[in-house]
């Protein structure tokens, strides 16, 4: 079959055996990708992928069934998967399907791949790196193009179509010089285009550049509580947990989410806004609709440090009682703030610039800690050395609270647009 | 079950070192979020995949389909990619080392199992939490039980040598707590049981993990209580749940050898001595002590005859883990770590049971050495890295002070150089116990089997 004859018997089907409510989600397309290793080509993979989700209510209860094929028989068998789950299961009347709204298709991105040209700028982006930064060992290389064609559809006559593609790549590095090596380091991102060659992509460069100046890396000494400056390479994993954790669906369900009571009331310091914004121009191929079929929207989470939304789906919001997010893609974009960079180096007596941090899951009330990767000690306003076997540790309500500045510089990897933060009271230990 | 497509129709290969794999991946999940019933899916996903190499590069393309048609689809997409990339970017011959013949059977056929049955016992158990803790402010209860059968043909030339068919189970039920502090704020405690195994295998009845979510809700209202750690370089006891992740993620991933070729500090250390010489660390098979692995590895996804391969012995490290082009590179022999995870994936070089082997010190008799310390009972995630620097959560941990276990610590994080705290091991455990649900994410998330002794040596924590 073909994906939209495969998603209609779906929905049919299922509806012909007794669901009251169904919604279907499938995916068609494929992915072309190119890896290599140790700095050399190794691998050119295709992929055909599709997949059917079938999410059912009957008689008030949920089950859902997921296969990877369009093929008739395999259909079935998600079928039958599907409603012995929600026969299996219990009643709760806050399940549902998104309530009719008007039918869209959205297309974004290239929807073709030129792999030639992609193995072109694969090449020169290992020629580049040899050339300009010979001391780093590209470990592994992946670049791919991703096309993808999504159709939801549900019993209340929801049908939501998208078309896409996007290349992206990712990269993983360290540095190494004779007996001298570094920590490894990656970054990567997302683009529609490739006119620009990769090695000046976002922060490739800047990261390469960090890893050359990191040889000699030593512990801090001792422990002392002070400032840190997160570089946008690692702003965004810990504003992912900030929402997750005290924002974020099964928390709240739970009710043990820190900001369960707190919409609409300063959560953090008012230099923070920042939200999850598919419709940017500077997002790549951002969700157009959610997983439960509501047409997509820009979305503030914290606005100059009061709490705007909470992380919920159509499930989530009925099970709570608080709003349903406009959107759950995640699509991160922090507004620049009125420092600049170097004026943000030189406010610091005594802290750290951190690009990566290697950490234990942050715990349910936001205490974290973890080790400062790829990082550097800043003394009396200036960057000092680069360190190793340094951990950092505090708590991430405390942290968007004690915000001191945000830059007015920052970076777009295709999936997230970030500055720099700089935030105080991070307990700082070295070996 | 997957049929042998080429019993009845032989389909030539292109003449080159060519893997053609079927899998399926079969997946039942029930999550229960206090007593909400928010997950509750079956999950199949499968298809085939053809792996070709020439000139020193691979070719891959795979289809959800497994007809003979979308057989013959891969096979031909295979040799273009491989062409394609061969053509502009040639990193050698065609050839690799020979596969040795073999034929494999599966040792276990999936028995029935309805979501009803996975259900119900996830229901009972919440309702059992629910009933008899009452002052707890979340819960939840999860269930997994995950099958993966692989079919491979793996050739030298024109003609599949290796035939493999393997039907590998796992199943969890967890468990996680959440109470709150005295603040407020929630700490929370969780546990996974089960492991290597088909549902009915492992569980008879929900009423067999009272006792376990007894003990974990006497620990979840200790930690509630709990410090944070006095930050920095301490004297620890590692328990044997935290001492396999320290085998898979601060020293596994050192030695696998295509981080090795991308300048892993290891590639310095090849019989040196990187540890103390109460250290041999082992990367299991398929069997340990008689018993299946977690992760039980007949034939691995490259068509090698999987074998334990001993990493470090009495201390000093004797060898790397290997795919088949990294062997031949490298001049060692494959002994079968090379895994990819669903049908699409290719196979990398991958852990398969990782452990420290057990030691001749009593566990209490380690507790009570410790002056001023921490016991370090169980992890959350870890990250290793190329230098040996590795880090871990630690979810569950106590005081040691003057031997003798005291307050529970919060979450935290520890880490350390594996090499140099390799070499700060003193005292390890008699007793040896593997993990219940490993999983490690390189490029793909794969299951994983972790295990090992408690062990002391000196580690950082993180704290306050």
């Amino acid at each position: 079959m073909t994906q939209r004859e495969a998603t209609t018997y779906a929905l049919e089907a299922l509806q012909q055996k007794g669901a009251q409510l169904v919604s279907i989600t499938s995916s068609a397309g494929y992915t072309e990708e190119l890896n290599a290793d140790i700095g050399e080509f190794s691998l050119y993979r295709t992929l055909f992928n599709s997949s059917v989700s079938l999410k059912v209510i009957k008689d008030g209860k949920k089950g859902s069934g997921v296969t990877n094929s369009f093929d008739k028989t395999a259909l079935d068998e998600a079928i039958a998967a599907a409603l012995a789950a929600a026969e299996a299961g219990v009643v709760d009347e806050d399940e549902g399907i998104a309530e009719k709204t008007e039918n869209k298709t959205f297309t974004s991105g290239v929807l073709s791949a030129d792999k030639e040209l992609l193995f072109q700028r694969i090449l020169e982006y290992m020629n580049e790196l040899k050339k300009n930064y010979p001391k780093v060992n590209l470990e592994q290389f992946i670049a791919q193009y991703v096309n993808n064609n999504v159709l939801l559809m549900n019993s209340n006559g929801v049908e939501l179509s998208s078309h896409s593609g996007f290349y992206d790549y990712s990269s993983m590095f360290s540095g190494h010089d004779g007996p001298l090596s570094t920590s490894f380091n990656g970054y990567g991102g997302t683009f529609t285009d490739l006119s620009t060659p990769l090695i000046d992509f976002g922060m490739m460069r800047t990261v390469f550049e960090d890893t050359v100046k990191s040889f000699h890396a030593t512990p801090v000494r001792g422990k002392f509580t002070g400032p840190v400056i997160f570089t946008p390479t690692c702003v965004g994993e810990f504003l992912y947990n900030v929402m997750r954790l005290f924002a974020g669906e099964a928390p709240l369900i739970q009710k043990t989410a820190l900001w369960r009571d707190q919409l609409g009331q300063q959560v953090a310091s008012s230099k923070l806004t920042f939200g999850s914004y598919p419709h940017d121009p500077r997002i790549i191929c951002g969700a157009p609709f959610t997983n439960d079929g509501y047409l997509a929207a820009d979305m503030d989470f914290i606005k100059e440090g009061v709490l705007k939304s909470f992380l919920l789906s159509r499930y989530g919001s009925k099970k709570t009682g608080l709003p349903r997010s406009a959107n759950l893609s995640g699509d991160l974009i922090v507004a620049p703030g009125d420092a600049n960079l170097a004026e943000m180096i030189a406010g610091i007596e005594h802290g750290l610039i951190v690009n990566r941090f290697s950490g234990g899951a942050p715990a349910g009330n936001g205490d974290f800690s973890g080790v400062a990767k790829n990082s550097f000690i800043i003394q009396d306003g200036k960057i000092v050395g680069p360190l190793n076997e340094t951990m950092i540790s505090g708590n991430l309500a405390e942290i968007v609270q004690n915000i001191i500045a945000i830059s007015q510089e920052t970076v777009c990897d295709g999936g997230s647009v970030l500055p720099w933060i700089a935030a105080g009271g991070i307990t700082i230990s070295g070996a | 079950m997957i049929k042998d497509l080429l019993a009845t129709t032989p389909i030539p290969f292109p003449g080159k070192p060519t893997e053609l794999r079927l899998q399926q991946t079969t997946t039942r999940q029930i999550s229960l979020l206090s007593g909400n019933l928010v997950g509750n899916a079956k999950s199949v996903v499968g298809g085939v995949s053809a792996r070709i190499f020439s000139k020193g590069v691979y070719g891959l393309a795979s289809a959800a389909e497994t007809d003979l048609e979308t057989v013959n689809k891969v096979l031909k997409a295979a040799a273009e990619n491989a062409e394609f990339l061969g053509s502009r970017a040639p990193q050698g011959g065609d050839n690799l080392p020979p596969l040795v013949p073999c034929r494999k059977e599966p040792q276990k056929v999936e028995p029935e199992l309805t979501q009803k049955t996975l259900l119900d016992f996830c229901r009972e158990l919440d309702a059992h939490i629910t009933a008899t803790y009452k002052n707890l402010a979340g819960r939840s209860v999860n269930a997994s039980s995950l099958t993966t059968e692989k079919l491979l043909y793996a050739s030298n030339g024109d003609t599949p040598v290796v035939y493999s068919h393997s039907v590998v189970p796992r199943t969890n039920i967890s468990v996680s707590l959440t109470a709150n502090d005295p603040n407020g704020s929630p700490v929370s405690l969780g546990k996974a049981f089960g492991g290597y195994g088909f549902f009915h295998e492992l569980f008879s009845s929900p009423e067999a993990l009272y006792q376990e979510v007894a003990i974990l809700f006497e620990k979840v209202m200790k930690k509630r209580e709990g410090v944070h750690p006095n930050a920095g370089r301490r004297q620890v006891v590692i328990g044997s749940e935290v001492a396999g992740i320290l085998a898979h993620e601060a020293i596994g991933h050192t030695v696998e050898a295509d981080l090795v070729l991308g300048g892993s500090v290891a590639r310095n250390y090849m019989n040196q001595l990187v540890a103390s010489e109460l250290v041999t660390l082992v990367d299991f098979a398929h069997t340990v002590q008689g018993k299946p692995t977690p992760v039980p590895v007949i034939v691995d996804d490259e068509g090698v005859l999987a074998e334990d391969v001993v990493i470090i012995e009495n201390g000093v490290l004797k060898r790397y883990m290997h795919n088949r082009a990294s062997a031949h590179r490298m001049g060692y022999q494959a002994q079968g770590n090379a895994r990819g995870n669903i049908f699409s994936d290719e196979p990398l070089i991958r852990m398969r049971n990782t452990a420290i082997l057990p030691g001749t010190s009593r566990l209490e008799d380690i507790i009570a050495s410790v002056d001023d310390g921490y016991y370090l009972v169980r992890s959350s995630n870890g990250q290793a890295d190329t230098t040996s620097e590795f880090m871990f959560g630690i979810a569950e941990g106590y005081e040691i002070k003057n031997g003798v276990l005291g307050r529970a610590i919060r979450d935290t994080t520890i880490s350390g150089v594996a090499f140099d705290m390799l070499k700060t091991v003193d005292m390890i455990s008699q007793d040896m116990t593997w993990g219940s649900g490993g999983w490690c994410g390189k490029k793909q998330t794969i299951n994983v089997g972790m295990g090992g002794p408690a062990l002391r040596c000196y580690v950082n924590i993180g704290g306050r």
